[in-house]
């Protein structure tokens, strides 16, 4: 068994990757409870963006982590941006012929969506080869361990987005038609609530989200993974499981803690080395766990609609 | 049912293209599915002299021309666009997200594409099909089958594959197929129906692995692989060597794509220990992530780096940078990406024509050389036999002294149990720009193994490789 000094840099590590996961399940969650749709495309379509503005970055085989300058320091919001179109465009052309479908038929039309994007991915940019981009920081020692400015920034934001989310949902006209959606999609049509209007917000909203994701992401990872990127929603899925797509503060903290626990098992030796070994199940091992403690209630969903 | 429509053709779609994308300009597609090509856009001139010598062949090609030999060109290099019913070769290849070996095919390809504009094989075109394993083995099975039944491929040539040589290598010996690939799995390396171009995971590793405790890793060398079915084998001869010099030996398996990469590399270099020895069996992608994390976490100087062929690539040299200069020793199984020989020189102009999108890399030269040495024994063949699988795969078998600059010994086949034909190496560092530089020349591969030592007996008995 490490010891808490070993464990150290790990925790830190964990806690970066975990703020990841809980500004992921904000956007999931946000999205879900206005539209009903699990937006299983939010990693391919950051992960796009993320590509795109690689290339506007001056990225190439003989650079493969372009350094930044000059106007094409406008490649970083441009990912924020990218990632709020494209969701957008989603939302205001695929989702609405979905509405009123089942939500596995709208879980699968994202999961088209994901699958769609990493296709053009693969097509545009050879995964054969190595990529990254770089996102200026400054390293310093805490402990034994080296700290970069990302990692704070993506612990700091995470905490944002959560109290900004929460905040705007509660005390604004928008937010609350958001969740008299949630509540009931059909009465809040009835009593006036502009239900297109607002679910169209909901998805630039969460593309916004996705963007500042993927503005850390990549650094995180090192790499432009195209395959990391895109299915990093499902790790991060475990974590608004956990808060059963209402709550973002469980959210957030079961997000935070199953980050923390996928990279603290790391070190772990000898006997305990399977840990290691089965570390990246952690987010799934967390969501089997939450499900089975949710299903207590044996809510059965049909067309939507829970049936006690 | 409008909408059930859309919805089923949007993900029908995104299906089809997550599964046949391929890179941009690359006539090669290894991502899924199949690809035939025999377009070509342009010649190439460049020139030298070596020799290859085909003993299982018949006639001289025909004409005026004379088959090109290493360096010379592309095939019979007489400028004359190829015509007619194409020579189909084929081979399976890797191609998912963290484990993408399609570059190698690539060039295979672009080598092809030069050769149909100056002349194909006697006037006919040559073709390639590459078929995706997506690293599953009833993929990988099915592939080859697909090629030899339904394609009827003359040869299975230039495969870079994690599972061919596992799932087949019982396959291509029922049929007669003998299978030259680029190696990952110990089978690729110890039977008799597959000869590589390189020298495998395991033996380039050990190469790595000899050169870091030559520079003063001591203690303890931990070594790192992706997960797969073929892991255990991969860094094998690490732990033998480690043994050998008195060392103690660790192996880490990752998943891969790796999510985490600072964790993982603070992990390893906390099991090697201040001084050890660090050996990165991983591709571009992949030992980039850990590289680059090293260096965030100061952890370059802490041990002494090793790698496997696949980081000689000069976009990971360019996206290394400064902070890495000489301070990783990648074993390279191939000669130097900048060096003057004239093959050397073909290999750059032919990777510039015909696939601008691929670097200069391992992999590439890799399906360079595979393709020039089918080329060259098409080439050497009566040309009433090419197209028969039975006279191809004689030929084949029958390589011996295919002289070439791209490795350090002559390349062959022979009729042996196991093949190790490239077990001679370089050392390179990355310069610190863009660029991998010589480290060390030519070096023997230690024989910790029964495999090279019964293969370096053959080599002077059967005289196979002695230029």
């Amino acid at each position: 068994m490490p010891g808490l000094g070993e464990l150290w840099p790990f925790l830190i590590q964990g806690l970066a990757f975990g703020a990841m996961y809980a500004m992921t399940g904000t956007g999931l969650v946000v999205l879900y409870r206005t539209t009903g749709v699990v937006n299983l495309a939010f990693g391919a379509i950051g992960a796009m963006a993320a590509h795109i503005a690689w290339t506007l970055m001056g990225g190439s085989l003989t650079k493969p982590i372009p350094v930044v300058g000059g106007v094409r320091i406008l490649a970083y919001p441009a990912i924020v941006l990218l990632c709020a179109l494209l969701t957008l465009l989603y939302g205001l052309w695929i989702a609405p012929k979905l509405a009123r479908r089942d939500p596995l038929v709208k879980a699968l039309g994202m999961l088209g969506a994901a699958l769609f994007l990493q296709g053009l991915m693969k097509k545009g940019w050879d995964s054969s080869k190595a990529r990254g981009i770089l996102f200026p920081q400054q390293t310093f020692k805490l402990g034994n361990t080296i700290v970069s400015t990302t990692q704070i920034l993506a612990l700091v934001l995470s905490v944002v987005v959560v109290l900004a989310v929460t905040t705007f949902l509660n005390k604004t006209a928008t937010g609350t038609a958001m969740r008299a959606i949630a509540n009931d999609r059909d009465v809040s049509s009835l009593l006036g609530v502009p239900v297109r209007r607002v679910e169209t917000m909901a998805w630039f909203g969460s593309g916004l989200l996705c963007g500042v994701v993927f503005l850390l992401l990549p650094p995180l990872f090192k790499s432009l993974d195209q395959g990391t990127m895109t299915y990093f929603v499902i790790s991060a899925l475990a974590g608004a499981v956990v808060g059963q797509f209402r709550s973002l503060w469980v959210t957030f903290w079961a997000s935070l803690g199953i980050g923390v626990l996928e990279s603290v098992l790391t070190p772990f030796k000898n006997s305990l080395h399977f840990m290691a070994d089965y570390r990246k199940l952690v987010p799934y091992v967390v969501a089997v766990v939450a499900i089975l403690w949710i299903s207590r209630r044996r809510t059965v969903v049909l067309a939507g609609r829970e049936m006690q | 049912m409008k909408v059930r429509r859309s919805a089923a053709v949007l993900a029908a779609l995104g299906l089809v293209l997550a599964a046949c994308g391929s890179s941009s300009d690359s006539s090669a597609d290894t991502t899924g599915g199949s690809t035939k090509t025999t377009d070509a856009t342009s010649d190439s001139s460049a020139t030298t002299d070596a020799n290859t010598e085909t003993s299982g062949g018949g006639s001289a090609a025909p004409g005026e021309s004379k088959p090109a030999t290493a360096g010379e060109g592309c095939g019979l290099n007489n400028g004359k666009k190829a015509e007619g019913d194409p020579i189909v070769v084929g081979n399976v290849t890797t191609s998912v997200p963290g484990i993408d070996f399609s570059g190698g095919p690539a060039l295979q390809q672009a080598y092809f594409d030069c050769v149909n504009e100056n002349g194909g094989i006697n006037g006919r075109p040559i073709e390639l099909i590459v078929e995706n394993d997506n690293l599953k083995p009833e993929d990988a099975a099915a592939a080859a089958r697909k090629l030899i039944e339904s394609d009827k491929v003359v040869a299975v040539v230039g495969g870079f594959s994690i599972l061919d040589c596992a799932v087949n290598a019982d396959y291509y010996k029922e049929k007669g197929y003998f299978t030259i690939v680029a190696g990952v799995p110990a089978e690729c390396f110890s039977s008799p129906n597959f000869a590589a171009a390189n020298m495998g995971p395991a033996y380039s590793a050990l190469g790595a692995t000899q050169v870091i405790v030559d520079k003063g890793a001591k203690g303890k060398i931990v070594s790192m692989i992706p997960r797969t079915a073929t892991s255990a084998y991969g860094n094998s001869l690490v732990g033998v060597y480690a043994k050998e010099k008195g060392m103690e030996w660790e192996n880490i398996e990752i998943d891969v794509p790796i999510a985490d990469p600072n964790a993982a590399i603070i992990d390893a270099v906390n099991r090697a220990g201040e001084g050890g020895g660090l050996i990165l069996n991983f591709t571009p992608p992949e030992g980039l992530k850990l590289l680059k994390a090293a260096e965030e976490q100061g952890l370059i100087d802490k041990v002494v780096w090793g790698s496997s062929t696949p980081l000689n690539d000069n976009s990971v040299a360019a996206a290394l940078g400064e902070a890495w200069a000489g301070k990783l020793n990648v074993n390279a199984e191939l000669s130097l990406l900048d060096d003057p020989a004239p093959e050397m020189e073909l290999y750059r102009t032919i990777s510039e024509k015909y696939a601008p999108d691929q670097p200069l890399g391992s992999f590439q030269q890799m399906g360079f050389m595979i393709g020039r040495i089918i080329v060259h024994t098409l080439l050497e063949m009566d040309p009433a036999d090419v197209d028969d699988p039975v006279k191809v795969n004689d030929a084949i078998v029958n390589i011996k002294n295919f002289n070439t600059d791209i490795v350090c010994k002559p390349w062959y086949y022979g009729k042996l149990d196991a093949h190790v034909p490239n077990n001679w190496d370089y050392n390179v560092v990355p310069n610190g720009t863009d660029v991998m530089e010589l480290d060390r020349d030519c070096f023997e591969i230690a024989a910790v193994d029964d495999i090279l030592k019964d293969v370096r007996k053959a080599e002077v008995e059967q005289k196979l490789n002695v230029g």
